[in-house]
């Protein structure tokens, strides 16, 4: 097996074609390890879009992994793959900071769920990637909302990457890494990913474990792949995903991937109203360009209309009840005066007052909520939109006020 | 907000957490619009 150092176009291929590679000896994962430290040394402060390398561990897990590749033993796909992990998820003795200063210093004495079973896969964490600070769960309002600085889009340095996942976004678009786990309570996947030109998959609540990740909204939170394919997102959630007693959370369902199980038929896919005429026209014109695409194998059902409730009050309501809740000890003692975004240092005070009954409403509709989205999906296989209504704006811009979100759910 | 967290906020703090306090009124005022039973629970029970 070739140990050359792997080209920064390498790391800019699929994960089935890196596994090919590695699999028929063409590719080093030592070797591809290494690119893919150095890039994000030489790169990662470019996009503030780093917080801690593991480059000790990464190399070690690299040569076992091409010793055992070497062997015949061989774990799957993502074996020797380098990849990328949202600071929220906990690695043991080595900081996870939440992206938030006052928890710099933070260090656990275990994994994640999701990094024990990537390793298992035999995929190799690079590096802890940068976040918004509490994954924006105190109401940041601009791109400067990490102690590691704004997260800046690699596509134009001047843009905001997106948040709150901002590092995993800049990482998987600049190449440092070939995959990366981001986390979304409302959003958090699909705007960096849409921001920066990447695929994220924000997988149904309770797919993928969320023991040892930052909780910020208990009944919300997600954690899902941030790649350069929806096949590089199928076979990274394919790793991650299923029950877990440590998460009782975690569904009792098995889940797996295999990119040729399309449905036998043309799937029916509904484009709700309003999601092309409330959009920047760019975004539109991109919009316009996939749903073309789509046509091609799929019944696309234009001016569906969606169920007119209370979507984004509702997702307001329930974070701001659990969000004050997962961080009342931090806002109690004043410390959340440490916070870089100013909007950050009160956001949460209003939330510790937010009345239970309402916090309860919000929570009593989720099931008619669920049963009218269940209703559209008798006649719908999916539904199609934009992720967000705009680009990336300027990361110096004050304020996200004006930014209007997802055209359909307005969080 | 004063008496409990006052040593930790300032009095510009005080009025942006009060508009952020008008704010979630404005939204709970859209969650109450839509009028529930008796009969309908909290959910807490997710599906993958």
């Amino acid at each position: 097996m070739t140990q050359a150092a792997a080209s920064g176009a390498t790391l800019f291929l699929p994960i089935r074609e890196l596994a090919r590679r590695i699999r028929m000896r063409e590719l080093s994962p030592v070797a591809l390890v290494q690119s893919s430290l150095d890039r994000l040394e030489q790169l990662g402060p470019r996009y503030n879009a780093v917080v801690t390398m593991m480059r000790e561990s990464a190399t070690t897990e690299a040569l076992v992994a091409e010793r055992d590749i070497a062997a015949g033993k061989i774990k799957g796909p993502l074996h020797g793959i380098p990849y990328g992990a949202k600071d929220l998820l906990a690695t043991r003795h080595v900081p996870t900071t939440w992206g938030a200063a006052p928890f710099r210093e933070q260090v656990f004495d275990y994994d994640a769920t999701v990094i024990e079973r990537l390793r298992a896969a035999g995929a190799i964490l690079v590096a802890k990637l940068a976040m918004v600070e509490l994954a924006g769960g105190l109401g940041y309002d601009h791109a400067d909302a990490s102690f590691t600085g704004p997260g800046l889009n690699p596509w134009n340095t001047g843009f905001w990457s997106g948040g709150s996942s901002s590092g995993p976004g800049a990482a998987v678009a600049a190449g440092l890494v070939s995959f990366a786990i981001g986390s979304e309570t409302s959003g958090s996947i699909l705007t960096p990913s849409a921001f920066c030109g990447v695929t994220g998959l924000r997988p149904t609540y309770g797919r993928v474990s969320r023991h040892g990740a930052m909780a910020l909204c208990w009944t919300l939170d997600k954690l899902g792949p941030m790649a350069r394919t929806a096949d590089d997102c199928g076979l990274v959630l394919a790793a991650i995903a299923g029950p877990d007693p440590r998460d009782e959370s975690a569904a009792d369902r098995k889940f797996s991937y295999a990119s040729h199980a399309l449905p036998s038929g043309r799937p029916r896919l509904a484009v709700p109203t309003g999601v092309i005429e409330k959009v920047q026209p760019a975004v539109r014109e991109n919009f316009e360009a996939s749903l073309a695409v789509l046509r091609r194998f799929a019944d696309v059902t234009a001016q569906v209309e969606f169920p007119d409730l209370p979507w984004g009050p509702a997702v307001s309501a329930i974070v701001n009840g659990e969000g004050a809740a997962a961080f009342r000890e931090l806002l109690e003692n004043g410390r959340a005066k440490e916070l870089r975004c100013p909007a950050d240092r009160t956001g949460g005070y209003s939330a510790l007052m937010y009345p239970a009954v309402d916090y309860l409403h919000a929570m009593r509709l989720r099931r008619p909520m669920k049963r009218s989205v269940a209703k559209l999906f008798a006649h719908f296989d999916a539904i199609v939109s934009p992720a967000r209504a705009t680009v990336s704006y300027p990361a110096d811009r004050p304020s996200m006020a004006s930014i209007p979100a997802s055209p359909v759910v307005r969080d | 907000m004063k008496q409990r967290y006052g040593d930790h906020l300032s009095a510009a703090d005080l009025e942006k957490i009060t508009r952020d306090l008008d704010g979630d009124l404005q939204g709970i005022k859209r969650l109450r619009d839509v009028k529930l039973t008796n009969a309908d629970e909290p959910d807490t029970d997710f599906h993958a």
